[in-house]
């Protein structure tokens, strides 16, 4: 579901408390996956006062970061910013303690502001932080995103003229005050890397702007007693993976062709038309394939749960395992989404490793006299070598045992010279023959075996698709003995192990089928 | 509740030292400080298999207590002071002492003196140094002394549970205590060919040739070529 905008706010018609410490405003957040950005500026008639603590309904909001712009003393400016992560929906009070008293400070020098999102990553929300300082007419802030289709808000000040966003970007607060303050927000960046908030003033003026980026909700599965009423809109979809559990008892209306084969258990051919389902479907619902461009709107109401994703035609994701095996156990409130979570994880782990199916590259320098090189130290996804090739000879090193080494010259360990030879120890060190004897050798590209990553529900899991049923067996195996269930989890254990052998076959045997051993 | 956490921890730690039982996995290494005149001594207690001792760089051929006799019949050890050291010079043989497997004895007494500094993973040409390389047990205060984390929790809690269901009392249920062991046993297996073999999986895609024939040629020199002393 792509982020929107929800709702903006600003203090200028909230109140201050007799202390003049304490700044409150009314919020109102509706829809779903929402995350609320609040940001302070401020300029000070002394040092430069921050906010304290933020809450929202009661809520404490999580620190983003802070700029202060000038030297510390009279008039220096600080620009703050804080989020929360599934704001109570409704109107309800922001709360921001300040560090000083600012009643006896001249009125309007600063204020708050507040921006509430929908759409956003409810697991991890925040993506990444931004802070500038400078002075000149373009008052432009660049942030590194991690994740794609991300939103930006920003805060500016600027000690005089007026600021404007750029054409793509929305400013919802503005007010002048011993200098300009803004704020605004940004939706549908889509691409990572280096993005940028741009503000422009009618002057070149000394400013200080933050900027924060909020990820897109890659899907979730909705408890079972959740009630939703949503609507999801795709644009050219070229996978779209619909998985319903239970309860699903109402209708789905496409407006556009489709295309063939769309997956729905009995339905093949062009799809134009309302579908209605009337009982439980309790199902894995597939479109594995739409090959036409997809841009409509999918309504649902009043079903128990379900997820919408995105899915490529190679690949499988965390929420495509979680959906599945919530299906299997018919009840998806006995295992919670944590549960889920960290045996698919466990899954991923131990299929990886075993199997080798995850292959990774690193460059690494050679040291002066190092022989054994600690790969897992230097390589965190490390499980084992698969090759290494020297850049500076520009050759593979052949891969030799210690016992031949030994027989090559007593004090092999020591000698200094062209790397040619390798051997791994164990899972972690790997040593080499011979070794530089000089600083900046240059550098060694290791092929290795890598662990799984840490999953999200987004993330692609690293396993041969026609192989996602293996993590289904290993957490449904996972599961079952949690709840002693250990007849049902050996008989699963063993289809698992079955399976898992199939997969170290393929990988290590099979994968190169137009090659004959031995030649 | 069955079971309280410190018998609980008592498994845990249990499990470690099974695991470096069943199978060699930690690699280690470390300086023997060095005494001149004293052909005896102690290898660290986690030390469960030695691997190769170099002296000097250069590496000190294993010999079994009967060759060592037979190349020194005045040998004897009981301690530091009721002992008989034999020529003195530098070191070509060691054998484990014939009751205390942690002891080593050089052949010949060693004649320098050595320190511990500096890194063992990084030897140089006649360091005046003595290395030993071995498997270990667990030590969990040692990142680089501990299972991977993608093999460590699944295999400690095969064992604990294992241990833990076998238990005499409340909580006994040795169908699941079974299954648990079957559980160990798989993991422990899995690892082993991690250990041993993963890492040559892929030589055959690599080259042209087959296993046998993928090597160049190659004379094995002379064990003293290029040596520097």
């Amino acid at each position: 579901m792509a982020i929107a905008f929800d709702a903006s706010s600003q203090s200028g018609g909230g109140s201050l408390d007799s202390s003049g410490t304490t700044l409150t405003w009314s919020h109102t957040c509706t829809g779903s996956n929402r995350v609320l950005w609040a940001a302070f500026t401020y300029r000070s008639a002394g040092s430069a006062i921050q906010v304290s603590s933020a809450t929202y309904n009661g809520v404490a909001l999580t620190f983003i970061s802070r700029r202060l712009v000038g030297t510390a003393g009279a008039g220096q400016t600080c620009v703050e910013q804080w989020y929360l992560t599934a704001p109570a929906t409704g109107a309800n009070n922001i709360v921001l303690t300040l560090s000083a008293n600012i009643n006896s400070e001249a009125s309007g020098l600063g204020g708050g502001y507040a921006v509430s999102l929908t759409g956003v990553d409810q697991t991890t929300a925040f993506d990444s932080e931004s802070t500038a300082t400078g002075s000149g007419t373009a008052e432009t802030i660049t942030i590194t995103t991690v994740a794609t289709n991300t939103a930006l808000c920003s805060a500016v000040w600027s000690n005089n003229g007026s600021e404007y966003p750029a054409s793509t970007h929305t400013r919802f607060a503005t007010f002048f005050g011993n200098g300009t303050h803004s704020a605004g927000y940004r939706t549908g960046v889509a691409a990572s890397g280096t993005n940028t908030f741009n503000w422009t003033t009618s002057g070149s003026y000394q400013y200080g702007t933050i900027v924060a980026a909020f990820k897109e909700d890659g899907g979730s599965i909705v408890p079972l007693t959740a009630t939703l009423s949503d609507t999801e809109t795709y644009s050219d979809a070229q996978g779209l993976l619909l998985a319903g559990l239970l309860g699903f008892n109402d209708t789905i209306s496409f407006g556009d062709t489709l295309g063939s084969d769309l997956g729905f258990p009995f339905v093949t051919g062009d799809f134009n038309d309302t579908v209605a389902f009337t009982d439980s479907l309790s199902v894995y619902l597939g479109i594995p394939a739409l090959t036409n461009a997809f841009s409509d709107t999918i309504s649902f109401t009043d079903f128990l749960s379900i997820s919408l994703r995105n899915v490529g035609a190679c690949s499988f994701d965390r929420l495509s395992v979680k959906t599945k095996v919530a299906a299997f156990f018919n009840n998806p409130i006995y295992y919670t989404a944590i549960d889920l979570n960290d045996s698919i994880q466990d899954g991923s782990d131990e299929i990886i490793a075993f199997t080798g199916c995850n292959y990774g590259t690193a460059v690494i320098p050679f040291v002066q006299n190092l022989s054994y090189y600690d790969f897992m130290a230097l390589i965190p996804d490390f499980i084992g070598v698969v090759a290494i090739f020297n850049s500076v000879t520009k050759r593979w090193m052949i891969p030799e045992s210690v016992r031949k080494l030994d027989n090559i010259r007593e004090d092999w360990e020591c000698s200094i010279g062209t790397p040619e030879y390798f051997s791994p120890i164990n899972h972690r060190y790997v040593v080499i023959y011979r070794k530089p004897g000089i600083v900046s050798y240059g550098n060694m590209y290791v092929l290795y075996k890598a662990s799984c990553p840490t999953l999200a529900d987004s993330t692609t899991i690293p396993i041969p698709l026609e192989y996602s049923a293996l993590i289904e067996e290993y957490v449904q195996t996972d599961l079952w003995e949690q709840q002693q269930e250990f007849t049902k989890a050996s008989k699963c254990f063993k289809d698992y192990i079955s399976d898992l052998a199939k997969l170290h076959n393929l990988v290590h045997n099979k994968i190169q089928m137009d090659r004959i051993p031995g030649l | 509740m069955i079971w309280d956490s410190s018998y609980l921890a008592d498994l845990n730690e249990a499990a470690g030292q099974q695991i470096s039982t069943d199978l060699n996995c930690i690699y280690n290494r470390s300086f023997l400080e060095i005494e001149s005149g004293t052909s005896v001594y102690q290898l660290p207690c986690l030390l469960r298999s030695l691997l190769k001792i170099t002296y000097r760089g250069n590496k000190i051929w294993p010999i079994n207590w009967d060759q060592f006799v037979a190349l020194s019949p005045n040998s004897v050890f009981l301690d530091a002071i009721t002992n008989i050291e034999t020529t003195i010079s530098k070191p070509r043989f060691y054998t484990q002492h014939p009751t205390n497997i942690l002891d080593v004895r050089f052949y010949p007494t060693p004649s320098d003196d050595f320190t511990t500094s500096g890194d063992p993973f990084s030897p140089l040409v006649n360091e005046e140094k003595c290395i030993v390389s071995y498997y270990q047990q667990i030590d969990t205060t040692d990142n680089r002394l501990t299972l991977p984390t993608y093999i460590d929790r699944r295999t400690r809690k095969a064992y604990v549970l294992w241990q833990a269901f076998m238990q005499e009392g409340r909580g006994q249920d040795l169908k699941a205590s079974e299954y648990y062991h079957m559980k160990y046993e798989y993991l422990i297996n899995k690892f082993r060919q991690i250990n041993s073999g993963c890492y040559v999986s892929k030589r055959y895609s690599l080259g042209e040739s087959g296993i046998d024939n993928y090597r160049l040629p190659k004379p094995v020199l002379p064990s003293n070529y290029e040596r520097r002393v």
